[in-house]
């Protein structure tokens, strides 16, 4: 869990991103121009993560950047031009998303950068089931839990992406890469056995036409 | 070939060989009338002769007019002198009896080819009573064949100065009177290499000079056509960039909600906000389109003008934006001070709409905008005034650039799509009228569109 300022004019995808942020259980502020960035900075000392756009009522984001420092910032707008990249990464900020973005894209490069700062989740909780995200030790209530490396991996995933739905295909992209052998079904096969040791037979759903959600609210 | 170059060859081909021609006539003929002279000295000399040797003798006493060899003694005088006066001369005096080729009287001169030159060849008869005497005169041709070819010698040396100092005078002459064409072509190469234009230099008034000057004109006029276009395309291509930024933040929202809806386990709540959000935006793409389209539509459309009745104009106006000013509580003050004008009603109708949209979007609801027809000399004015946020001055001069938003944040809530203004100042572009903006932060904003009743020509 990380604490996250989005400083974004746009307010549908100012919200949208704090939506999409909210799921993956961290705390996000919202700033909506300039100004309201800079407060939030000078008041804030402990974010984690500064998701930028560029072209601010006040302020642009480039301006806004030189007053960071110290927490990582990533540049999210609408223009695409190379010029306009390497200027926002030449800069200082550590990412550069561009508008339209997916949801799993945004949530990547997140915890991407999270990781590169090691301020991302390193153990997650849920249902009597401790998953320890950097020794990769999996206990439930106490007792150890042994996987096999595709089992973890599959189950790295879910977590990575909690609350959020994958099909089968991207788990098995995501979770063993495209060089894998094997279909839909493997996954199906694999869910099943990660439902039967960690008991998690309601938190981990099967979305019809969809594929899996691992839902921390159940 | 290059010009001069052509000019210098078809100068030398042809005054060469008249030159060459006229030196050797001219040497042929001082050798012909030297050949005719001593022709005509060897003649007269051996007429002379004849005659003056029979003189002599018949001047003699009357028996020695008959002496054997009186002939041969009184000649060998002559012959001695004439051999003393021209060694190269012989004159012989022989008894023939009868002559094998000349009669009395007469005379026979030829030049035939004795050994390796040419030989003078006289001959004639003594007079009676000596006529069976002949006189032989020759004389070598040598000096004369020796003088033709000295001044072969010399036409040669002639000619070949006299060609080389031509080609030469002619060459520095033609480079030098060709030179501007050879530098103006060099600038063309430049300039068509996309390196900007020298104006080159014009000295004279000849042929080349004027070109010269046309195509610095031309040059000049291109160069100004060149940087206009360059900057239309800078415009273009930065309305293409915003075209497509404008286009992709509502897209963004659209797909990501779309996403988050599909995806995420959202509550009632949050699905209705994502559902409004995704219809929101829609309309927001769909509007901007409708500008763009309409921009696009005026953009090519001629003028259509027409007389156009003030009161029933400010009317629809009003029963037009009835709406807007309603939802804002806003009031609309108008005031015509003209019975008709003249203008493309749909467009003018567009642009008075877009500007009291812009000053109601400005506007604090509860206040008031005006709305102003007047005339002014040639022009008639519209006036539309707020008393809303106003601008800053830099803010002004960029204000009809499409997609431009004084204030993003705060106009986008209220609904502009930021093609208004460019809209606006197509419309009074094709007017060819002006609009001026005056404005002052938390006063207010004026906006004046000046059009001319008449245009002369239309843009």
């Amino acid at each position: 869990m990380a604490r996250i300022l989005i400083v974004e004019d746009e307010k549908p995808i100012n919200q949208l991103m704090k939506q999409n942020l909210v799921l993956q259980n961290h705390q996000v502020l919202q700033a909506f121009d300039g100004k309201q960035a800079l407060e939030i900075l000078d008041s804030r000392a402990d974010l984690d993560l500064v998701i930028l756009d560029i072209m601010l009522p006040y302020m642009s984001g480039l301006d806004i950047i030189r007053e960071i420092h110290d927490v990582p910032v990533m540049f999210v707008t609408a223009r695409d031009g190379i010029q306009d990249k390497l200027k926002g990464l030449t800069s200082g900020a550590e990412d550069y998303l561009v508008k339209p973005f997916d949801m799993l894209e945004l949530i990547a490069r997140v915890n991407l950068i999270l990781k590169r700062y090691k301020k991302d989740t390193s153990v997650f909780e849920l249902a009597g089931v401790r998953v320890d995200l950097v020794s990769q030790k999996v206990t439930k209530d106490g007792e150890e839990v042994t996987l096999t490396p595709q089992e973890w991996s599959l189950l790295e995933v879910l977590i990575r992406n909690v609350n959020i739905a994958l099909s089968r295909d991207r788990l098995l992209n995501m979770a063993w890469g495209y060089d894998f052998e094997g279909d839909a079904r493997t996954v199906d096969v694999h869910i099943v056995k990660l439902r039967k040791k960690l008991g998690w037979e309601n938190q981990i759903k099967t979305l019809y036409k969809l594929g899996y959600r691992l839902e921390t609210n159940v | 070939m290059k010009l001069w170059q052509k000019i210098y060859m078809t100068a030398l081909l042809l005054f060469l060989p008249v030159l060459d021609v006229g030196l050797f006539m001219g040497a042929r003929m001082v050798f012909d009338y030297n050949i005719e002279a001593a022709k005509d000295q060897a003649s007269d000399e051996v007429h002379m002769l004849c005659h003056t040797i029979v003189r002599d003798i018949e001047s003699l006493p009357g028996v020695q007019q008959l002496r054997e060899g009186i002939v041969e003694e009184v000649s060998q005088t002559y012959i001695n002198y004439m051999s003393d006066k021209d060694s190269s001369v012989t004159v012989e005096i022989r008894y023939v009896d009868v002559s094998e080729d000349v009669t009395m009287g007469q005379q026979l001169l030829q030049v035939y080819m004795g050994g390796d030159s040419p030989i003078l060849y006289v001959t004639e008869l003594l007079e009676t009573p000596y006529e069976g005497y002949q006189l032989y005169y020759t004389k070598p041709l040598d000096d004369f064949y020796q003088l033709w070819d000295n001044l072969k010698t010399v036409f040669m040396v002639i000619s070949l100065s006299c060609s080389v100092v031509l080609a030469l005078i002619l060459y520095l002459l033609l480079y030098e009177m060709t030179y501007p064409l050879h530098r103006l072509s060099m600038e063309v190469e430049r300039m068509r290499r996309g390196e900007p234009w020298q104006p080159v230099e014009v000295e004279g008034k000849d042929d080349i000079a004027l070109l010269t000057d046309r195509f610095n004109e031309m040059a000049a006029e291109i160069q100004t056509q060149l940087e206009k276009l360059q900057k239309e395309n800078e415009i273009k291509q930065q309305l293409v960039d915003d075209v497509a930024h404008e286009l992709r933040t509502p897209l963004t929202s659209i797909y990501g909600y779309a996403e988050y809806l599909e995806k995420a386990r959202c509550s009632e709540e949050e699905r209705l906000e994502a559902l409004e959000y995704i219809m929101m935006e829609s309309k927001r793409l769909s509007h901007m389109g409708q500008e763009l389209l309409t921009m696009a539509i005026y953009r090519e459309d001629e003028l259509n003008r027409e007389e156009i009745d003030a009161d029933g104009f400010v009317r629809d106006l009003s029963s037009m934006l009835e709406g807007t000013l309603h939802e804002r509580r806003l009031r609309l003050q108008r005031s015509v001070g003209i019975k008709t004008f003249m203008g493309d009603r749909a467009m003018l109708i567009c642009l008075a709409r877009n500007l009291i949209e812009n000053a109601a979007r400005a506007s604090e609801s509860g206040s008031t905008i005006q709305f102003y027809i007047w005339e002014e000399g040639d022009n008639v004015c519209l006036a539309v005034q707020d008393h809303g946020i106003g601008m800053e001055e830099q803010e002004l001069e960029r204000i009809t650039d499409a997609f431009y938003r004084v204030d993003k944040a705060r106009s986008r809530s209220n609904g502009g799509a930021g093609i208004g203004l460019s809209l606006c100042a197509l419309i009074v572009r094709k007017h060819a009228g002006t609009m001026e903006f005056e404005s002052q932060p938390d006063v207010g904003t004026t906006v004046t569109v000046t059009l001319p009743k008449e245009i002369k020509n239309e843009v």
